[in-house]
């Protein structure tokens, strides 16, 4: 078994970037644990990187994201294969970016396509971009089972790197719910295991940071404490004994099921052995509550909220791999509450005036001017998310530039629910592999290029991405691939 | 308010407590349970001319838990953390708990949770080890060994093996150990344990292959108590089932009907039908986070969904006539409800409607969670009766149209007309064609539910034909729908959908035909249904498990 090894025995403190009020946090521990140049880990190995997805749902205004001149209808145009500079600053949604200082982070990729079903509408942009795969159904219903066939690219990497962190994977979420008109409903989640299997996301910060920073002996210190984590172990060694076997005859969904079950209670069981966040600097807990307006979720606080945990967990190693679902899949948000956009906002170009669901309100034309304050809004949390990875110095770099994380959606223009020119945007160098402040146009190649893309980039091989369909008809099509955007990689 | 069914008493076998035989000799592979009246090794296999669903793994959804951890300390227990979000799947939460796993959150929520439960329960006079008078001096003593078999098998619903009964008894000794030899602590620590164990977790009915035919799977006496009890009281089995178990029943069709009668007959299985219409019709989806509105109030919403809760549990109570959620005429209303459905009441109360309205499809929660904000969606509505009540399949839109219905100043077009107008292109008549005929019907309600005559200035049409038959309004095609030999059968459906924790395929189709006819024979009667379902082989038998085709 792949052990946490590392121990550290002095704390390093910084007056930091990412911390919670003034509380003081430590100096990133990876810091500590490179080599004098600050080029590779002290122990062997290179430094490590971490892959993220930021999704959000129900896509964006094309004319606010394609850069200028390469826009028809709304597809990107652009010459087949082309490269080039690109300012984020130059479009409405992807300014936050530049206006973060973030530029010559990220990339752009127009030109793509699902290449799948043109069938099933948000399903199929989002498995093609997720997993490069195809919506899968238990049996022939197609009511009730649906899910993507293959892991989504974060449970990809998550299982190749499974036990070199704290955590094989944090999937987090901001806007609480499920797709739009079915609000409770299970699945179609970002991350997922496969088949059918979705990972359903931590909401609450505080719960993240608990479980992170405070879950080997919660609210308890000193004998009476010592005893309880070992008899927390022991009960965990006999917990995974049984699901081994129970394991030993189901079938493959429950299966599927079961070995979440161990992977999360033997990643707990290792966390109590090795305390391993007691090791990690403990920032000042985040609030528990975000308080609601008519029963309105606002997404900014907890955002800032859960990206300033997961910046630390980050730099911490505590996980290299994480999902950050900002909304959800068909999100039915009512984005009206938010402080910043709300109709009583100083900016009159900045308001959300429909008080209803983003995916029932964006079909409709007279509402697309709200799809663009509120995809203006959802960029700015994004590049703020990055920004918190880029003020964490790591090596000659930072957090940001030793990770890859692609922020997607299921399609790109909500009234059609098109699945051309899928938005694609890159941020980080993933530890010097990838460039940035590219925009490459694609010649109708396949968005799933976007997932090898990157696990290329971290260092997990694999030969393809996603799976090909074959109906009992013998027809099908191929939503999977070989090949990765080469033009961005250094 | 709520009226209680009068309970019979029941003559319970007397069985004793601790180290009675039930908690040895019986292996974990789904056995026959023990001795045994019934010989399921001469069962024939099926008989009847379906294929049961496959078997597999359900999770426990949250009130079951709760449930569940008050029938095994026999008292109060508070849970300290939030439970997982139950969530929705084909309408019903529990096709989601057999679909979904539980998340890396909910297991670590779970571990706390347990230890917490244990502690009070420990906490509590008497305590689990006091009420088997089992006062150990230490981890050796032997009565802990007859605690440990008679926990897990309540808490299992199985019993242990003999090897998992030694596995938890050694647990035992060595979490006494950790604290400095304590065997109280020690059971108070192994009762976490076995409630994080995937055998309490997980409702584990996965059935055994028939000998005369392997691919056919039937379940044990044990699993059949389990099902039996989470389906009709949301809970683990109680004494009766178990002892049932033991004694080799619940293997045949009469043994398991009688059991399902006798918990039918119980107040307990009214929440369980109670639930069935509240998730089948959506009731509690009506909040202003779900469907926010201009016109609604929180105490709007509450009323709207108060009436439903009246009318579901109504629907849950012995006797009733299930299809009348199509055209009950009385409703219970508060006074903000009945003012918006244009009547006056002084103060909340069962009231006959206006002859305007009957039923759910009148509704509140039907006509608002059915729209859009400010405007009808004919669309909407008539998807849900197509889908809801008569259980039609419609496709959904294709990807890359405009579903854009065009707008209209004042005065020049109706909801309809405009709806109209966009069905007519080509890539929308299709499904326009199905959808709206139902949809229409309900233009006499506008967004928020009020009764008009008037839409836009202009005369509403709400007349139209379906399979056939004209109506002129929404209660012209309510009685219509009534009579539509696929509304009985959606609910039988619905019904099978919500029990079995599955949408069916072709292979159980017959099943619910069976079970319809016999409906149609009872006035509607889901409870007898629901006794028949349970009894049959649809409910006894598994085909394969789950993931094995």
């Amino acid at each position: 078994m792949n052990k946490l090894s590392r121990k550290f025995s002095r704390r390093h403190l910084l007056r930091g970037a990412t911390t919670f009020g003034t509380v003081a946090v430590g100096l990133p521990l990876l810091d500590m644990m490179l080599n004098d140049h600050g080029t590779a880990l002290a122990a062997g190995g290179d430094l490590p990187c971490r892959l993220g997805l930021f999704f959000f749902g129900n896509g964006l205004r094309p004319e606010h994201f394609f850069p200028d001149g390469a826009i028809d209808d709304i597809y990107a145009v652009g010459n087949p294969g082309e490269v080039k500079a690109w300012d984020p600053a130059g479009k409405e949604h992807t300014k936050p970016l530049a206006d973060r200082g973030l530029s010559q982070y990220c990339s752009l990729v127009t030109g793509t396509s699902v290449q799948a079903f043109p069938e099933q509408a948000h399903h199929d942009g989002k498995n093609a971009v997720l997993t490069g795969s195809y919506e899968w159904y238990e049996g022939e219903s197609e009511l009730g089972y649906a899910g993507p066939i293959t892991p989504s690219i974060d449970q990809i990497a998550a299982q190749a790197w499974s036990g070199r962190t704290p955590f094989d994977s944090l999937v987090l979420g901001i806007q609480e719910g499920a797709a739009n008109n079915e609000p409770g409903n299970a699945g179609h989640y970002t991350s997922s295991t496969g088949p059918g299997v979705y990972i359903t996301p931590e909401y609450s910060p505080l719960a993240l940071f608990e479980r992170l920073f405070m879950g080997a002996t919660p609210g308890a210190s000193g004998p009476d404490a010592e005893k309880l984590l070992l008899a927390r172990r022991s009960i965990l060694d006999a917990v995974m004994d049984d699901i081994n076997a129970l394991n030993r005859d189901l079938g493959s969904k429950d299966q599927a099921c079961l070995d979440q079950h161990l992977t999360t209670i033997r990643q707990l069981e290792m966390r109590l052995q090795e305390g391993v966040s007691a090791e990690c600097p403990i920032p000042s807990q985040p609030p528990g509550d975000f308080p609601t307006v008519d029963g309105i979720q606002r997404l900014r606080d907890r955002s800032e909220s859960m990206s300033q945990v997961l910046a630390l967990a980050l730099a911490c190693d505590m996980s290299r791999a994480f999902t950050y679902q900002f909304t959800v899949f068909q999100t039915g948000h009512d984005f009206s509450q938010e402080a910043e956009l709300n109709v009583e906002s100083t900016d009159p170009n900045n308001q959300v005036t429909m008080e209803t669901s983003f995916h029932e309100a964006a079909h409709f034309p007279e509402f697309q001017d709200n799809v663009r304050v509120v995809t203006n809004f959802t960029f700015d949390n994004y590049a703020r998310m990055l920004e918190l990875l880029e003020q964490i110095p790591e090596g000659d770099g930072n957090v940001l530039s030793n990770s890859l994380i692609l922020a997607t959606s299921e399609h790109t223009e909500p009234m059609s629910h098109s699945t051309q020119d899928m938005p694609l945007v890159f941020a980080g160098h993933a530890g010097g592999r990838m460039k940035g402040g590219l925009w490459y146009h694609g010649n109708d190649e396949k968005v799933s290029k976007a997932g090898l893309t990157m696990l290329r980039a971290v260092g997990v091989e694999t030969e393809r991405f996603g799976t090909a369909f074959d109906n009992n008809e013998g027809a099908g099509s191929d939503p999977s691939t070989t090949e990765t955007f080469t033009a961005l990689e250094a | 308010m709520r009226r209680l069914l009068v309970v019979p008493l029941l003559a319970t076998p007397v069985m004793g407590a601790c180290g009675d035989d039930a908690g040895s000799g019986a292996d974990t592979d789904g056995g026959d349970g023990g001795t045994t009246t019934e010989d399921p090794a001469d069962d024939p296999g099926l008989q009847a001319m379906g294929t049961p669903a496959p078997s597999g793994l359900k999770k426990v959804r949250s009130w079951e838990y709760r449930n569940i951890m008050e029938q095994l300390f026999e008292g109060p227990i508070a849970i300290s953390r939030s439970l997982p979000a139950d969530q929705v799947r084909a309408s019903f939460t529990s096709v989601s708990a057999a679909a979904d796993c539980y998340g890396p959150t909910d297991l670590e929520g779970f571990e706390l949770i347990t230890l917490d439960v244990a502690a009070q329960a420990f906490g509590a006079s008497p305590t689990p080890l006091e009420a088997m008078s089992c006062a150990p001096s230490s981890a050796s003593d032997a009565c802990l060994r007859d605690f440990v078999a008679d926990f897990g098998l309540r808490a299992w619903r199985r019993p242990m093996s003999e090897a998992e009964l030694t596995k938890y008894t050694d647990l035992l000794a060595s979490l006494s150990n950790i604290y400095d030899g304590d065997p109280v602590k020690g059971a108070e620590l192994t009762v976490a344990a076995i409630l994080q164990s995937p055998f309490f977790m997980y409702r584990v009915e996965l059935g055994t292959p028939l000998d005369v035919d392997p691919d056919t799977r039937k379940f044990d006496g044990y699993e059949m108590a389990s099902r039996l009890a989470f389906v009709l009281w949301e809970r683990g089995p109680d004494k009766a089932l178990l002892d049932a178990a033991a004694n080799g029943e619940l293997t045949t069709e009469a043994s398991v009907r009688e059991h399902a009668l006798r918990m039918l007959d119980d107040p307990k299985s009214i929440d369980a039908v109670f639930r069935f219409w509240r998730e089948h019709l959506s009731i509690d989806r009506l909040t202003l986070t779900n469907y926010p509105r201009a016109e609604a109030t929180p105490a709007l919403y509450a009323a709207m969904r108060e009436e439903g809760h009246h009318m579901a549990y109504n629907l849950a109570m012995p006797g009733a006539d299930a299809l009348s959620y199509l055209d009950e005429t009385t409703a219970y209303l508060q006074p903000e409800l009945a003012s918006l459905y244009g009547m006056s009441m002084p103060e909340e109360g069962e009231v006959e409607l206006d002859p305007q309205r009957a039923g759910f499809l009148t509704s509140g929660v039907f006509l608002v969670s059915n729209g859009h904000p400010g405007k009808t969606s004919p669309t909407r509505r008539g998807k849900f009766i197509l889908e809801r009540v008569l259980c039609r399949t419609i496709p959904p839109p294709p990807a890359d149209v405009d579903l854009t219905v065009p707008e209209a100043g004042p005065g020049e077009a109706t909801r309809r007309e405009l709806v109209e107008l966009h069905a007519t292109e080509p890539a929308c008549s299709g499904c326009h064609v199905l959808l709206d005929p139902p949809g229409f019907a309900f233009e006499n309600y506008g967004p928020m539910g009020e009764f008009r005559t008037v839409d836009n200035e202009l005369p509403v049409d709400a007349s139209g034909v379906m399979d056939g038959q004209a109506f002129d309004d929404a209660t012209g095609l309510i009685a219509n729908l009534k009579t539509f030999p696929d509304a009985a059968r959606c609910v039988v459906a619905q019904t099978y959908r919500s029990v079995l924790g599955r949408v069916e395929e072709d292979g159980e189709e017959p099943y619910i035909e069976e079970l319809t006819k016999a409906f149609l024979d009872t006035n509607h009667d889901q409870r007898l249904m629901i006794a028949d379902l349970v009894a049959s082989e649809a409910f006894r038998f598994a085909s394969v498990q789950r993931g094995e085709e």
